[in-house]
């Protein structure tokens, strides 16, 4: 019977050796990457009560794992990781230094470059040097507009401006929006970007306060992906609520919406979304014949009680 | 091993039967090629989510609980998941465990009959009856299930409760923080049921159905004391529930690592549970018979 029991230690022993030795995934890197973002968690919580031998630890750590994973993917976040644990320290410097670094070290990698790009806008932004901010977010915009964050950048552009109070540069900043959406729809038909680029140019289009415009931007965008994988159950919702709020509640109209759907139904009779826009187009129809007037709801600020 | 005098007295009766356990390793051994089988299961499980079984297991951990799951920390959670799943342990109990469970029974009976406890001789035994422990072994599973599923539906009506005080938000939460300590007292009370359908079959060769009966005449006059007798070592599983209950909780602040030693170790001891409880009540049984 030991005998028995031995063998069977020694075959789970070699399992386990065999096993971990052909293992040739980023499960160790996966989990040394995991370890040092739960430190870099605990610094996160309280950046200012933590000692500076614990930013340079986890600096440490976080250089030690790229030279073990070098060749590694998820290794190229790494340089994106240190900078932000120098965001914390407030060494901005430091921080776009780091950023920078994984630009120039993965040319190829064009995600990690936007997401660089973007983290030295925010450093520049903690350091209030706008101008030097809208500067990497231009960048981000010419050299990487279609990624996924450098699609979102020009609309963010335009709303810096108007939270900074320069509404000369936030106009300005929206036409440059417009024609970058614009020239994207053009440029890249059928293709995700040019999806996402329709609905940020609706997006725009309200921003500008030419609703119509906007509205009709998202009718078309309906039907020219109605058989797009894109165009998800999220995406119909979202964009039905939005041309409903923005023509009923802005324009108090009724027949835009009903017409753009109708429209929807009569090119797609056999649509999987048709019931959810005979549903809409029928609570719109009641609402008109019941003349209700809808509005926008204002945020209203609570002032305090002055006594 | 046979003393009429203890076959009421738990302690006396759970005490002989460790004893015995522990002083015949032939009785133990069965049990420890199921843990056996269940350490390889978990080894597999382990590596799944990683080259070259992630070759097999990819597209499965995909499919059924999302590509996040193939990477550290989320793989830990799916391998105690899958390791404890019921479906996966009560197919194990039923295709495997019964008929090394009954290759531990005959072995007892063999010690109680002053006969050599010969575990190829045990096995054959066992073997053979391999149906009628494979039926008997799936009345518990079949049991807790059904009770599982009722009890899930209390639970699933405790959810919808949305007091914040008063009695039903006692209820609510009596119902939700009670759960696991129920499910392991359901799961007593399944065993309890057909606790002396393997006894029936291998010490008195008895077929499924006439087992079944026996079981039932042997449980009319001692449902309770065995009951008893079966909660009493259940109750070693009790820490691994606050442990798992406590993991949960604090899923943030763990290693995940955690959630797969906990997982290995709650198996483990279920199957040494299941050992205690089926030399105690073979014990039990065997004194019973001797009794008449």
């Amino acid at each position: 019977m030991k005998k028995t029991i031995i063998l069977f230690v020694v075959i789970l022993g070699v399992l386990f050796v065999g096993l971990s030795l052909v293992d040739t995934s980023d499960y160790k890197l996966e989990k040394k990457l995991w370890q040092a973002q739960k430190q870099f968690k605990e610094i996160e919580q309280d950046p200012k009560a933590v000692p500076d031998q614990n930013y340079e630890d986890l600096i440490a750590q976080y250089r030690k794992i790229l030279k073990q994973h070098p060749e590694a993917v998820l290794s190229r976040k790494i340089h994106n990781k240190i900078g932000k644990i120098y965001i914390l320290k407030k060494d901005y410097v430091k921080a776009r230094s780091s950023f920078q670094e994984t630009i120039s070290q993965y040319p190829d990698d064009y995600e990690s470059h936007a997401k660089s790009l973007i983290l030295i806008g925010q450093s520049f932004e903690m350091e209030k040097k706008y101008d030097e901010a809208v500067q990497a977010y231009r960048r981000l915009m010419n050299d990487y507009g279609t990624t996924d964050l450098g699609v979102n950048i020009p609309l963010y552009i335009m709303h810096l401006y108007v939270k900074l109070n320069k509404q000369e540069d936030a106009k300005r900043a929206l036409q440059d929006a417009l024609t970058f959406y614009s020239n994207k729809v053009q440029a890249n038909p059928g293709t995700e970007i040019a999806f996402k680029s329709k609905r940020l140019l609706a997006a725009s289009y309200f921003a500008k306060r030419d609703v119509k415009n906007g509205i009709a931007t998202l009718g078309g965008l309906l039907t020219e992906y109605a058989d797009s994988e894109y165009l998800t159950s999220q995406q119909m919702v979202l964009t039905v609520k939005t041309i409903n709020t923005m023509s009923v509640a802005n324009l108090k109209d009724f027949d835009t919406p009903i017409a753009i759907y109708q429209d929807f139904l009569n090119q797609h009779p056999t649509h999987k979304y048709n019931g959810y826009l005979q549903q809409t187009i029928n609570g719109l129809r009641a609402l008109k014949d019941k003349g209700v007037d809808v509005r926008l709801q204002p945020v209203v600020k609570k002032k305090p009680n002055v006594q | 091993m046979s003393s009429t005098k203890k076959t009421r007295q738990p302690f006396a009766l759970l005490k002989t039967s460790v004893n015995t356990l522990f002083s015949h390793s032939a009785i133990l051994f069965p049990y420890i090629i199921i843990m056996f089988v269940e350490l390889l299961i978990f080894e597999i499980l382990l590596f799944a989510p990683r080259y070259p079984l992630v070759k097999f297991f990819g597209p499965i951990i995909s499919r059924l609980e999302g590509a996040v799951f193939l990477h550290y920390p989320f793989s830990y959670y799916i391998l105690a998941k899958w390791f404890q799943n019921n479906v996966l342990q009560s197919f194990l109990f039923m295709i495997f465990n019964s008929v090394f469970i009954g290759t531990s029974i005959a072995i007892i009976n063999a010690i109680n009959g002053n006969q050599p406890a010969i575990f190829k001789a045990a096995f054959k035994r066992a073997a053979s009856f391999y149906v009628h422990l494979f039926l008997g072994a799936s009345l518990p599973v079949a049991t807790m299930l059904g009770l599982s599923y009722l009890h899930q539906l209390v639970i699933a009506r405790a959810l919808i409760i949305r007091s914040t005080t008063g009695m039903y938000f006692i209820i609510k939460q009596s119902v939700l923080i009670s759960a696991p300590y129920m499910n392991l007292l359901l799961a007593v009370f399944s065993a309890t049921l057909f606790i002396y359908v393997f006894p029936a079959i291998i010490v008195d060769k008895k077929k499924f159905f006439p087992a079944l009966a026996a079981n039932f005449k042997t449980l009319w006059k001692s449902f309770w004391f065995t009951f008893f007798m079966l909660l009493l070592p259940a109750l070693l599983y009790l820490p691994m529930i606050v442990l798992q209950s406590a993991s949960n909780l604090f899923k943030e602040n763990v290693y995940p690592e955690l959630f797969g030693a906990l997982a290995v170790i709650a198996v483990l001891l279920s199957v040494f549970i299941d050992a205690i409880h089926y030399t105690t009540m073979t014990t039990y049984y065997l004194l019973k018979k001797e009794e008449q």
